[in-house]
């Protein structure tokens, strides 16, 4: 019944997101387009947090490289291959976080990687910040949506509501990605080695091997959610790699629920939502903001899926608690 | 053969020097058991020889390979499993899961991995390997339980399950039985000896404060005292030594 | 010796805001997100003691410390309803509740302060410079480099040698036994949490000259202050202390040898002593 119900809400809400231009105006399809991207993030740094227990401070600083890269090479005339930037950006991402994660993970852990990180895109934002070639302060403006073609099909992202469309497919594409990852071998052992990371070691595992697969897996996406956003937002400055950006998926994971797959894609849109409602009130945003997120830690600290799952559970709670009854009374017909 | 050998290993933690020169050589098939006051050095030496902690000097061999330097890992996927003093089982996974993802761990090292790359759950082969072992520990019935849920003494024999999943040449227990009721100690000690029966060629090595479970179990004991090795050989032989009954079985004397 | 000037005022700039983030640590194992926030507080209230032009020195140290009592009452308040209650929770879920206390205090300081920019001279003695062996250095920057000191100084001896420090440290080590031997715990607890939070609030009002007031005032400092926190070693004053006066120079020789390109060698120096040291300079501390 969980699952049905789940799987029912999660297609409602595709469904919902697909149909949006059709009758929402153009601000809220900007941010609608824009949580999806952010909400891609999220998972991305939820599969290093929640499966690998490793916390990054520091994950806009990868956002930042991926929607960098595809801006440059927008600018530099390579718009008819926008597949191949996307993948190039990828890798760009892919790249740096293996060389950090090379360098850093088998020294550092807990506090001392979220302050690493956090340093290490501090870093790459004020450079970039000085670098003329990419704008300096300003950043690149003006970054065109380009065409998309596959085989004989062209499709002219440029016009209309096509390039939300296209972040439709491409962030369900990639949400499928990391539901794959997610919930396979590779998931499952990442889990343990959150759970008992020496527990983990004695069963066999190469513990720092799997942990440095994954820092790399999840800076590929991250990498991947800023090539998508740069044409999005048309516009890149040194600040979409800023601290708020590296917090933004700490936040949506932890109102959604670090321990399910989903979490942080509905803290996502929750806080959106929160934003957008209160986005006229100077001020009382952030307090509005911070008392839900307060909340959220003091009194649900599994998240809103983890409340959502309690709420099932005590639902289901009858049959559940028979097997279980039974389950304890069997020993005892032994 | 020798399934573990150590030769005059040191260990210190800071200027506290926990072990002095401990030699030990442990054959194939036999239950080898470390026993010795509180502080004698069991614990650090059973670390030493499971890779969880390094050491100054000396060396571990096992299978005949040098694997001092090598971490837990290495000696896991060559044949060495273990258990913790208190188990540790992946407490918000279900029992089944807990003994899948261990055998899906010895698989994969193995290159046995028969599940296609596409596949997210484990494959058959897996989860049946996990129901039969779960039936051999009696915990068939609790599978879909979380771990989390299990009683002291089940978690235990989780541990072992996650344990025997990697189909182990030799078994570390450190402490099995600690902090369990006289009736569960009997029970484990039971599960021990039908695990590695005559018949399993399964090497045990163990170290354990309760005289009832080594005098049940082993074949062969090693006193330790103050890091030192200070006897070694049958029950019998331990039994007569008096150096041991000086230091260790004197005050056992007293209490029976 | 102009860069080692500037350098040391950069350094005890961050100091005075990194001693209580460290304090908090030390007594809380909780690393503060929110710090920076209250120091934003801090420079908000004294400024609207002391206005744009403050009168003299005395008239801004008074704000200062009028500030410092308004954070350290708040900092009690968070402590009380927030800070109690996360300090056995996962380090991450720490770090969320703290970040959401921030957010509560940008909110708040735009409501009340609203979003321009407000700034501050400095007061009248200390506005401009004295010439030390022939070279001319501003005194406002004396000024902070002595209130640096002088913070310093009374923490360590608060710390180490007077008998409130043989108590926080009792408590902080270990809370049960420290009940045990007849010491108030939560009170104890409170007045040391309120009294790091009151020294960011402190540093908020004495740094308040030449800065430019803006709801974004704690990120900086915050990041600055997380750096010399943990290069010094969490927990620990002296070696945030060592670490800020570090910082500088190194942010001295920066903006020296490479003026284009200004606060990167902090964070190259930062991620470096990060890996050689990840413990930091003195190691972690509880107090």
């Amino acid at each position: 019944m969980n699952r049905t119900l789940s799987g029912l809400l999660l297609i409602f809400a595709g469904a919902a997101l697909v149909l949006l231009p059709l009758w929402a105006n153009s601000g809220l399809v900007f941010l609608a387009g824009t949580t999806m991207v952010v909400g891609v993030f999220a998972l991305s740094w939820n599969l290093l947090f929640g499966y690998a227990g490793l916390a990054s401070f520091g994950s806009g600083g990868l956002f930042s490289i991926g929607a960098y890269t595809m801006a440059v090479m927008l600018r530099g005339g390579f718009e008819g291959q926008f597949l191949l930037l996307i993948a190039l950006s990828t890798l760009a991402g892919g790249a740096v976080a293996l060389a950090i994660g090379i360098v850093a993970l088998r020294r550092s852990t807990g506090i001392f990687l979220a302050i690493l990180t956090l340093a290490l895109a501090e870093l790459l934002r004020i450079t970039l910040a000085k670098i003329h070639w990419v704008g300096a302060e300003d950043g690149i403006p003006n970054i065109v949506r380009p065409n998309f073609s596959i085989g004989l099909a062209t499709v002219d992202l440029g016009r209309g509501n096509h390039y939300y469309w296209f972040l439709c497919i491409a962030c369900a594409l990639l949400v499928a990605l990391s539901w794959w990852i997610a919930h396979g071998r590779f998931g499952r052992t990442l889990r343990t080695i959150r759970l008992d990371i020496e527990r983990a070691a004695f069963m066999g595992v190469d513990t720092h091997r799997y942990r440095l697969v994954a820092f790399t897996i999840s800076g590929a996406i991250a990498a991947c959610a800023g090539a998508l956003f740069a044409p999005w937002a048309q516009i890149v400055t040194p600040d979409i790699g800023n601290m708020m950006r590296s917090t933004q998926p700490i936040l949506f994971t932890l109102l959604g629920g670090a321990s399910s797959f989903w979490g942080p894609m509905i803290g996502a849109f929750l806080f959106s939502a929160i934003e957008f409602s209160t986005r006229t009130l100077v001020g009382i945003q952030e307090i509005i903001t911070g008392s839900i997120l307060l909340g959220v830690v003091l009194l649900f600290p599994t998240g809103v899926a983890g409340a959502w799952n309690a709420l099932i559970a005590r639902l289901t709670a009858r049959p559940r608690r028979d097997e279980a009854t039974s389950a304890a009374l069997q020993p005892v017909k032994e | 053969m020798a399934m573990i050998r150590l030769r005059s290993v040191d260990k210190s933690y800071g200027a506290l020097k926990v072990l002095h020169g401990v030699d030990a050589e442990i054959s194939e098939g036999e239950t080898f058991a470390i026993i010795g006051p509180n502080g004698a050095g069991k614990t650090t030496l059973f670390k030493v020889m499971t890779g969880e902690v390094g050491c100054e000097a000396g060396t571990v061999e096992f299978l005949g390979k040098d694997v001092t330097r090598d971490p837990a890992y290495r000696r896991t996927r060559a044949g060495m499993g273990r258990t913790f003093q208190v188990a540790r089982v992946f407490k918000e996974m279900t029992a089944e899961e807990n003994v899948v993802v261990a055998i899906e761990a010895r698989l994969k090292n193995a290159g046995q991995s028969d599940a296609p790359w596409y596949s997210v759950k484990p494959s058959r082969a897996a989860r049946d390997e996990a129901r039969d072992l779960l039936a051999r520990l009696s915990l068939d019935r609790k599978a879909q339980m979380h771990a989390a849920e299990l009683s002291h003494g089940d978690k235990k024999r989780l541990e072992l399950g996650i344990t025997l999943a990697g189909r182990p040449k030799v078994l570390m227990l450190d402490e099995p039985t600690a902090g369990m009721s006289p009736s569960e100690r009997v029970g484990v000690t039971e599960l021990i000896r039908s695990i590695s029966g005559k018949g399993s060629g399964l090497t045990v090595v163990m170290t354990e404060h309760d005289m009832g479970v080594i005098f049940g179990l082993a074949d062969r004991i090693m006193v330790m005292n103050q890091g030192r090795k200070i006897a070694e050989g049958s029950i019998d032989d331990i039994r007569a030594d008096p150096v041991v009954r000086d230091v260790y079985l004197g005050k056992e004397a007293h209490h029976a | 010796m102009f860069t080692l000037v500037n350098g040391l005022t950069t350094g005890m700039a961050v100091f005075l805001v990194a001693a209580g983030l460290t304090l908090v640590f030390g007594i809380m194992r909780i690393l503060n997100f929110a710090h920076g926030a209250f120091f934003m507080i801090g420079a908000y209230v004294a400024s609207t003691l002391v206005g744009s032009a403050p009168r003299s020195v005395l008239a801004l140290v008074a704000a200062a410390v009028v500030a410092a009592l308004v954070v350290g009452v708040l900092g009690i308040v968070v402590q009380r309803f927030v800070l109690r209650r996360i300090q056995h929770v996962d380090e991450h879920y720490m770090l969320i509740a703290t970040f959401a206390v921030m957010l509560v205090c940008v909110g708040f300081v735009k409501l009340i302060w609203g979003l321009e920019f407000l700034s501050v001279d400095p007061p009248p003695g200390i506005d401009t410079g004295v010439e030390i062996f022939s070279l001319f250095v501003p005194s406002f920057s004396l000024f902070i480099i002595s209130s640096g000191v002088v913070v310093f100084l009374v923490l360590d001896f608060v710390i180490h040698r007077a008998w409130t420090g043989k108590m926080i440290t009792a408590i902080a080590r270990d809370g049960w036994m420290a009940e045990l031997l007849g010491i108030n715990v939560p009170a104890g607890i409170m007045a040391a949490v309120g009294g790091s939070f009151a020294l960011a609030g402190l540093a908020g009002g004495l740094l308040l000259p030449n800065q430019t007031l803006s709801p974004a005032l704690g990120d900086t400092f915050l990041l600055l202050a997380f750096i010399t926190v943990v290069i010094g070693g969490l927990g620990n004053v002296r070696g945030a202390f060592i670490a800020a006066i570090l910082l500088g120079l190194i942010d001295g020789l920066n903006t020296m040898l490479l003026p284009a390109y200004p606060g990167v060698a902090v964070y190259v120096g930062m991620v470096a002593f990060l890996l050689l040291w990840p413990n930091g300079i003195l190691g972690e501390s509880r107090l």
